[in-house]
């Protein structure tokens, strides 16, 4: 019937806030593991991660906008240049993340992976953003040292989703929730 | 740099200003802030934001602006441009280069400020989707009271066990997601709107003399 | 692990040392320009179109920089040799105008050394 898909979506809705909850939780977690300053883990990813295989195109998009407007109020750098490249690099890591769930096959390719194109799409828009935006052309020199810091915490966060997705009951229970 | 916890340090500015005219005013500010074309009045109003942050609760530190703003100039200079002032070794250190890092440090600097400053977590969204961020924000903030409850030793398990407090989805049970009301945030004083419209007079008023 | 895992770790680590490689391996220093003034040596970036004032005793002398190409369009000095001289383009050429003590010229390339302080 026409209207019951429309109500099953605005049913959802409250999955898809508290999963952008989730995704700014997650954040404030990174104190919890020691990196080098300018550097951040990107916990709020594994929100999105998670929800690759059970949100809707739509959905997913809802909540990557509540990930970095969210980000933008609670830190308070929505009107800085740190919105303008955190969310530029979400976007990218979100569009390729997405699009690597929909073209490879699910079984060749784990949340690690996926992780890791997120992760190199992200740091690669950001590097770029700052050398024209911030630093000038001279500060290609910083590209390897994010890069190389990126495919670390790629690797850590796919790693983190794949345990989380293994483990959690939760999850699991949200999971059979939603296709109840 | 650190950020503020609300209960050491209150926002102040929180009682003088609605979320959404303060926003504004943070706005107005950016754009002098990026638009004035001499770096005195760049400085004035990164100072001014420095301020601003400090009164709503942020930490900031010299040692952070110096760094932020130190690296814009050293990257910067990497490129020579315009008068050279000294030569080291071969490599030209310029005036041009010098001023355009100066001035491009002490605007990212002035955004992150004016920015800490002026974006209040109560900030309200417009339509739907605003709703949905309140929904979010409302859950977030019951999050971050069981934040300790998280233990890095048994991570999973105590993260799991604040999702299921928060948001059961054990078989009888379901999630209350309509969140409290708040009260409406109280509108702007007098004092607040003062505050508001004599700084952006001063910050445009500078921009413009000091053209 | 599965493949594509391994595939975008690959990847990662080829874009880690490919910027690596991009950001530390030794190139000829960049052409550049080099105006000399009775105020100082300024020094600007070839790959940038632009137009620099170059002031002397008679006036302003108008450098003109497109396309990686520079010439005099415009000089205050009576017989105008420094606009006959027309275009340069590579490292060592070299353009003057004498009576208003300006010197220009393009540098890097080949690790050429800089201007010597001009006397006029």
């Amino acid at each position: 019937m026409p209207g019951s898909s429309k109500k099953m979506a605005q049913a959802r809705l409250p999955l898809v806030a508290f999963f952008g909850a989730l995704s700014l939780f997650f954040a404030t977690l990174e104190y919890l593991f020691p990196t080098p300053p300018w550097f951040r883990l990107g916990l709020a990813n594994l929100p999105i991660l998670l929800a690759l295989d059970f949100f809707t195109f739509p959905e997913l998009l809802l909540l990557l906008l509540l990930k970095v407007i969210g980000q933008g109020i609670v830190n308070g750098t929505l009107a800085s240049q740190a919105f303008l490249l955190s969310s530029s690099g979400s976007l990218a890591s979100f569009v390729v993340m997405y699009m690597a769930f929909r073209l490879i096959p699910r079984g060749w390719i784990s949340l690690i992976g996926l992780s890791l194109a997120g992760s190199m799409a992200s740091n690669t828009v950001q590097v770029g953003l700052s050398m024209v935006l911030i630093f000038g052309p001279a500060s290609g020199i910083i590209a390897p040292w994010f890069l190389g810091l990126g495919t670390l915490s790629g690797l850590g966060i796919g790693w983190g989703a794949e345990t989380l997705k293994r483990h959690s009951r939760w999850l699991r229970r949200v999971k059979l929730g939603q296709s109840s | 740099m650190a950020k503020a916890r609300n209960s050491k340090h209150p926002d102040r500015l929180d009682a003088l200003l609605h979320p959404t005219p303060r926003f504004l005013w943070g706005l107005a500010l950016l754009g002098v802030l990026v638009l004035a074309p001499r770096w005195e009045t760049r400085a004035a109003v990164m100072l001014f934001g420095g301020v601003l942050a400090t009164l709503a609760g942020k930490r900031i530190s010299f040692s952070y602006f110096l760094l932020l703003a130190g690296t814009v100039v050293v990257f910067h200079a990497l490129a020579p441009f315009g008068k050279v002032l000294i030569m080291l070794g071969n490599f030209p250190l310029t005036e041009g280069a010098l001023l355009g890092g100066w001035k491009n440090g002490l605007t990212m600097a002035g955004l992150v400020f004016v920015s800490l400053g002026t974006i209040s977590r109560q900030l309200h969204l417009p339509g739907r989707f605003g709703k949905l961020w309140a929904l979010t924000f409302s859950w977030y903030e019951q999050l971050m009271e069981s934040k300790s409850r998280v233990h890095p030793g048994a991570i999973l398990l105590s993260i799991d066990r604040i999702l299921e407090q928060h948001y059961p989805t054990r078989p009888g049970s379901s999630p209350v997601w309509t969140q409290e009301q708040r009260s409406p945030h109280e509108p702007t004083k007098a004092s607040g709107w003062a505050l508001v419209i004599l700084s952006t007079l001063a910050a445009v008023t500078l921009a413009v003399a000091l053209r | 692990m599965k493949p594509f895992d391994i595939v975008f770790l690959l990847l990662s680590l080829v874009l880690t040392a490919g910027s690596a490689w991009a950001a530390l391996a030794p190139t000829n220093a960049p052409l550049r320009l080099e105006v000399q003034t009775d105020g100082g040596l300024y020094t600007y970036p070839l790959d940038t179109d632009q137009e620099i004032k170059a002031v002397g005793p008679l006036g302003t002398t108008l450098v003109h920089v497109e396309g990686r190409a520079v010439h005099v369009e415009v000089s205050p000095c009576a017989n105008k040799v420094c606009l006959a001289m027309g275009t340069i383009r590579q490292g060592g050429q070299w353009l003057a105008c004498l009576p208003n003590h300006v010197f220009v010229r393009i540098s890097g390339g080949s690790a050429e050394a800089s201007i010597d302080a001009g006397v006029f």
